[in-house]
């Protein structure tokens, strides 16, 4: 089926239908919410919904029964300013499927957003590249839009074989991530302070497609950060799609997707490396469905109970219910006389209380909250 | 004594001097020169000064450290200073003039001292002054323009005063255009000197909005709404969630955000009546 079946609006809805589960955010506030709770702030479209990748677990792939359709550069251009005027997003995110090669349909990614900056367009723009993007076109992207990245899916190359045929993870991937990094970094300092953001590099695994464990999942997120300035992953649950060859498989529960973010929280806030989780992973590698924080610190019980006036920063940070901002008050707030007021400061006592000591006072047993 | 001041953060800082050297004054505000003048008038008897009369200029040290932001706990939230504490305090529509006046002369000089909320008056204070400062975030973030040719209209009822600070956000925002704006009864046109005016925001009659608008736009907008059905996924619907992250009493800011609530309360209808007619 051709585009000249579909009027603007279903083109919108298959197009941004094929957008949802990806994720972007931006740190200006949200303008409305879904009713699954996500915050709207960009324009969430694909260019085009046909593909010739033939990714297994993929709604768009090469040769798989469904409504194919696209929007021009002139039509996403005018669609952003027309809700961007109304005020009901701060810019655009745009991805697509692969159109020929990843060299036109980057092409076709630079003609939106060059046609939307020279339209004087000052909103934010998130592009997701294509694998195998050339040096010189990702180079071009940078000039225009905020924040880039290529998309890693998963967690090493004899998985990605398995589940992407079309594309080699070392060269297609892991060379446009470092590509991207040093973009980032050759970009941060042209951009001049008010001329805009230039976000982080960034990427999004889809968790449970190709069997792989969290831990996996955790210690690639902290080989990216390390290698290519990976500041903040996003996962996407596997959710089986008719007519593909992965239908038949059981999809990834929503809560692995939670845990996941939680851990990259970890990783990114509270200083801690992958090798500091692998306690609380299963002997299969797999986070349970309990938040990584409390069960990190029941793994470390010799540790605790640390005193309030006298842990240090990194200390507090690993008690539950302490998070960065918490742990910076309590080190001003000292010395702190009773849990009264750590409450106040923002402590959430429920899960601390086990965890500290206040004055050498203790309320409970580290015991009687193992489980 | 009788000290009139107006009800802006000059005004009340000088108020706060004011009562500080003169500790049996009354203090006396008004809106705007007019609003005060008129209540001045009804004093009659008695020794009536404009502050500016006692107090010839806000003390240096006081200017100097209006605007130091004291560094927030964390990097998502925003330092504070007692000029944004004072402009917004003063803003909110429970705001009463003169007891800020009298925080502000029991701290006077070390006025700074007022952030520490040590008292329940700073402490309302500051309340009052986030109260200000969430609405009008919210007004940017959920107030959405209409187009109408190649002009954007826009109602807002905001409960405190914050329709001026939103109207040069939203002028900003679309410098490219006119934009007009009706708050509560009253009519604003932004970006007006492209139109023939000498300034950039200004008010405009019931009349003249309606010969260059003709009639108000629709607020209906089949691309957005079709943008915004097709982002839900409904398997992981979280209607207590999602609830908290729109509260209802929001809804009064925009008819768009009316129909997305009720779209959390009651979930996107998979099908419409126009399926049952074909």
């Amino acid at each position: 089926m051709g585009e000249k079946f579909f009027s603007l609006s279903d083109r919108i809805r298959i197009l941004s239908e094929g957008t949802k589960y990806d994720s972007c955010n931006q740190t200006i506030g949200c303008h409305t919410f879904t009713p699954d709770g996500r915050c709207i702030q960009l324009y969430k479209t694909l260019m085009t919904n046909r593909c010739s990748g033939e990714c297994l677990y993929c709604p768009n792939r090469c040769g798989r029964e469904a409504a194919r359709t696209s929007l021009s550069p002139e039509e996403i251009a005018r669609i952003t300013w027309d809700l961007y005027r109304r005020n009901a997003i701060e810019g655009l995110f745009l991805s697509s499927g692969i159109v020929g090669d990843p060299e036109h349909t980057t092409q076709k990614q630079l003609e939106v957003l060059k046609l939307l900056r020279g339209q004087g367009f000052k909103g934010y723009i998130h592009t997701r590249l294509m694998p195998g993007v050339p040096r010189d076109m990702l180079r071009e992207v940078s000039l225009y839009a905020n924040k880039f990245g290529v998309n890693a899916e998963t967690t090493c190359e004899s998985r990605y074989d398995e589940i992407c045929p079309n594309f080699d993870y070392r060269n297609d991937i892991l060379e446009r991530m470092r590509w991207t990094h040093e973009c980032v970094l050759k970009r941060r300092k042209e951009v001049r302070y008010g001329e805009g953001i230039v976000g982080a590099n960034d990427t999004q695994f889809v968790v449970g497609a190709s069997g792989e464990p969290d831990g996996e999942i955790i210690h690639t997120i902290d080989r990216f950060k390390a290698d290519y300035g990976l500041r903040r992953p996003y996962f996407m649950s596997f959710d089986p799609v008719p007519g593909t060859p992965l239908s038949s498989n059981r999809p990834s529960p929503v809560w692995r997707e939670v845990r996941l973010y939680q851990v990259s929280y970890l990783l990114k806030d509270y200083g801690l490396r992958a090798k500091d989780l692998d306690a609380v992973l299963d002997e299969h590698g797999f986070l349970p469905d309990r938040d990584p924080k409390v069960l990190l610190a029941q793994c470390n019980k010799d540790v605790f109970q640390v005193d309030v006036n006298e842990a240090s920063y990194g200390e507090l940070l690993m008690v539950p219910g302490i998070g960065p901002t918490t742990a910076r008050r309590i080190l001003k707030s000292r010395p702190i006389e009773d849990y009264v007021q750590l409450a106040n400061i923002g402590v959430v006592l429920k899960r601390a209380r086990p965890y500290i000591k206040v004055k050498n006072k203790v309320q409970s047993r580290l015991e009687a909250f193992a489980l | 004594m009788i000290i009139g001041y107006r009800k802006d953060l000059d005004g009340v800082l000088r108020a706060a001097v004011a009562l500080k050297k003169n500790p049996d004054a009354t203090m006396v505000w008004g809106s705007d020169a007019q609003e005060l003048k008129r209540k001045l008038a009804m004093y009659h008897g008695e020794v009536v000064v404009n502050v500016e009369e006692v107090v010839k200029d806000v003390p240096f040290h006081v200017r100097a450290g209006l605007w130091v932001k004291f560094p927030a706990c964390g990097p998502m939230q925003r330092s504070l200073s007692l000029g944004s504490y004072l402009t917004y305090s003063l803003r909110n529509c429970k705001c009463v003039p003169d007891e800020l006046v009298r925080l502000l002369a029991r701290h006077y000089p070390e006025l700074t001292a007022v952030l520490a909320h040590k008292d329940a008056t700073a402490k309302k204070y500051y309340h009052y002054h986030r109260e200000t400062m969430g609405e009008l975030e919210r007004l940017k973030a959920h107030v959405r323009f209409q187009p109408a040719g190649d002009m954007l209209y826009a109602e807002i009822s905001p409960v405190h005063d914050v329709a001026d600070l939103f109207m040069e956000w939203a002028m900003r925002r679309n410098g490219d255009r006119p934009v007009a704006i009706k708050c509560h009864a009253e009519y604003y046109l932004l970006n007006a000197r492209g139109s023939g005016y000498n300034r950039d925001i200004v008010s405009i009659s019931g009349d003249e909005m309606e010969r260059r608008f003709g009639s108000i736009p629709d607020a209906g907008s089949e691309i957005w709404d079709t943008f915004y059905d097709s982002q839900n996924i409904g398997n992981r619907r979280n209607k207590r969630y999602a609830k908290s992250r729109l509260p209802a009493k929001y809804s009064y800011i925009s008819p768009e955000i009316r129909k997305e609530r009720k779209k959390i309360e009651r979930g996107l209808q998979a099908n419409t009546l126009d399926d049952f007619i074909d």
